[in-house]
C-alpha cells in the first residue's frame, strides 16, 4: 500500500481540523534544529577565537567528554534541560522565544509541507494559500525570526 | 540528488510512519542547504553522532549524512562535486548496512559511486587520500562546520 504525497494548505489548521501528521513532524524536527542552531552557533562564536573550549563545557556542566561530543554533533537526544544548561555555560544566558505565525509560500527546498518557506516567514492576515503551494498575498507584514536572549 | 534519494522526499511511501520519517529527514537536508552549523567526525567509528562524515576509506571520496532519530536511522550517501555542494547519491536504512567494512557498507558505497559514474562522469569529486582533519575540512564545507570526535 502506498500513500500518495498530499500538500497541506494552512486553511486546515485554520479550520480547527486535524493537523496532519506529517506537519507536526516536521515543524517538531524545524524546532529541534532551530534550537540546536542558536545554540551551538553561540559555542562556536567563542570557540573559533579560544575563548570557550569543549573541555570547558565538559567541566562546567560536570559532564563526561563524550557527552559534550554527543551535544555538539547534533540535535539528537536534546531536551530543554540539555540546552538551557549548555547556553548557560557557554555565554551565561538563558533561552526566550517568540512565536513566528506562518502563512503559506512556495517551499523553496521542494521538502516538508508545502506551505511552510524556510527562507522567506512572512506573517499575513490575508487569504489562505492555494494548495499548490503558490500564494500571492494582498497583505503582508514580515515578521524576523529571532529569539530573545535575557542576560 | 538521485532519483532513489528524491523519492523519500516526494513519495509515494508505504505508510504514514515512513513519510513522517522522510519529512524529519528533509528537516536535516534543510540544515545543510541553509548553512546551519554542520558537525563532521574526525572518525567514521568515533563519532557516531556527527551530522556527516568522510567514509572509512578516504580514497572512495564518499560521504554520509546520518539522520539518527526518529527511529529508524538514515544514512545518505553522496560526494561532494565542489565545496559545499554534496551530491545525494544513495540511501539506507542504518540497520541493513551492519558494522563498517561489511558487505553492505561496501554495497552501499559501490552503489553511490555507480550513481556518481552515471550521472556526473567524467567529474571527479573532492577530496583525495586524505582524512578529514581541519586543515582540509574547508575544502568540503566552507562556513559553520566543525569537527567532532577522536581521530
Amino acid at each position: 500500500m502506498t500513500t500518495s504525497p498530499t500538500i497541506h494548505s494552512l486553511s486546515e489548521i485554520n479550520r480547527g481540523e486535524p493537523i496532519p501528521e506529517e506537519t507536526l513532524a516536521y515543524v517538531a524536527a524545524r524546532a529541534k534544529s532551530r534550537l540546536y542552531n542558536y545554540v551551538i552557533e553561540a559555542f562556536l562564536e567563542l570557540e573559533s577565537p579560544h575563548e570557550l573550549s569543549r573541555a570547558d563545557l565538559s567541566r562546567m556542566l560536570s559532564k563526561d567528554p563524550a557527552q559534550i561530543t554527543r551535544w555538539l554533533s547534533g540535535p539528537q537526544n536534546w531536551t530543554a534541560e540539555s540546552a538551557s544548561h549548555l547556553l548557560l555555560a557557554i555565554n551565561h544566558s538563558e533561552l526566550g522565544f517568540h512565536s513566528l505565525p506562518i502563512i503559506a509560500g512556495t517551499n523553496q527546498t521542494g521538502m516538508g509541507p508545502g506551505w511552510y518557506d524556510p527562507l522567506n516567514v512572512k506573517f499575513s492576515g490575508a487569504d489562505t494559500p492555494s494548495v499548490d503551494g503558490d500564494y500571492n498575498p494582498t497583505e503582508t507584514t514580515n515578521v524576523d525570526a529571532r529569539i530573545t536572549v535575557a542576560v | 540528488m538521485s532519483e532513489s534519494v528524491n523519492k523519500l522526499f516526494t513519495g509515494p511511501w508505504t505508510d504514514q510512519d515512513w513519510k513522517n520519517r522522510c519529512v524529519v529527514l528533509s528537516v536535516d537536508f534543510e540544515s545543510f542547504v541553509s548553512g546551519d552549523p554542520i558537525s563532521v567526525a574526525r572518525n567514521p567509528r568515533k563519532a557516531k553522532t556527527a551530522y556527516m562524515s568522510q567514509l572509512e576509506k578516504s580514497f572512495e571520496r564518499t560521504w554520509d549524512i546520518r539522520s539518527r532519530e526518529p527511529a529508524p536511522g538514515i544514512r545518505v550517501l553522496g560526494r561532494f562535486s565542489e565545496k559545499d555542494t554534496f551530491i545525494a547519491l544513495h540511501w539506507d536504512l542504518r540497520k541493513n548496512l551492519d558494522e563498517y567494512g561489511s558487505p553492505a557498507w561496501n554495497a552501499a558505497i559501490s552503489h553511490c559511486k555507480h550513481n556518481w559514474r552515471r550521472l556526473l562522469h567524467p567529474y571527479e569529486p573532492v577530496g583525495d587520500n586524505q582524512k578529514v582533519s581541519e586543515a582540509n575540512l574547508h575544502d568540503y564545507i566552507s562556513n559553520n562546520t566543525f569537527l567532532v570526535g577522536n581521530q
